[in-house]
């Protein structure tokens, strides 16, 4: 039998115990195998601190333990596309991919979260993706591309920014070339 | 990441493979350890919030479908 907990169940068994806590040990006793998304360790991490107000070492402990227990998986890419979405097309879909092995996920916006190293996708004029950028420890952006930082407080927006995952959960810092 | 990091992530390279082994399983024990303490805090509070198992769904709803 294979079990994909949504995230409300490890936020209550951390927060509350009671039957999520009896029902993920019944499920490792039974040894039915357990799967989670790196998607689902980011949400996880937002409701207990963002949402609900709690400490990040508790998000953090909480995120290895189900590292720990499951095995992490993560969902294909749509076969299903928006041509008229420009933040949908299969480059930008490949350039994600190419983050995400890097230990990289999607996250919500490009402000400046300690601990955390943030890339932002760019697209040129005619939506296609063109490159991308580093925040820097400041909070600027610096890409290859324009060689030079540029300023936090307006940079273009991006199609999507990811942020480094594989830093918070322990794992070896990867960089990308 | 600061030097004494570093240093300690090279002698954990160093290190033989029993005795990796070994302190890989340690420091699970260690974060479970921690984990359960930090969860019985987070416990008695969510209690005194009155944060139920209807609180979250709603804050994964939240976090989930933000527009």
């Amino acid at each position: 039998m294979k079990i994909f907990f949504d995230t409300n169940v490890y936020v209550a068994e951390a927060l509350l115990g009671e039957a999520a806590e009896e029902m993920l040990a019944a499920t490792e006793q039974a040894s039915w195998r357990i799967y989670a998304t790196g998607y689902l360790l980011d949400e996880l991490e937002r409701v207990m601190t963002e949402e609900l107000g709690f400490s990040r070492r508790l998000a953090l402990l909480s995120r290895r333990r189900i590292i720990g227990r499951a095995g992490m998986v993560e969902p294909g890419a749509s076969r299903h596309a928006v041509p008229q979405d420009v933040a949908d097309t299969s480059i930008l879909r490949a350039a994600i991919g190419v983050f995400q092995v890097q230990g990289y996920a999607v996250c919500e916006n490009g402000n400046l979260e300690p601990g955390f190293e943030k890339v932002a996708l760019y697209a040129d004029k005619d939506g296609e993706f063109q490159h991308s950028a580093r925040q820097i420890p400041n909070g600027q952006w610096t890409s290859k591309a324009r060689n030079r930082a540029k300023p936090a407080t307006a940079p273009p927006p991006p199609l999507r920014v990811l942020r480094e995952a594989a830093f918070h959960q322990g794992l070896p810092r990867t960089r990308m070339a | 990441m600061s030097e004494a990091v570093q240093d300690i992530l090279q002698r954990i390279e160093q290190l033989p493979e029993d005795d990796r082994l070994l302190l890989e399983e340690r420091l699970l024990q260690l974060a479970e350890a921690e984990w359960k303490r930090e969860a019985e805090e987070a416990r008695r509070l969510a209690r005194q919030k009155g944060i139920d198992q209807e609180t979250i769904d709603r804050a994964v709803e939240k976090v989930r479908y933000r527009p």
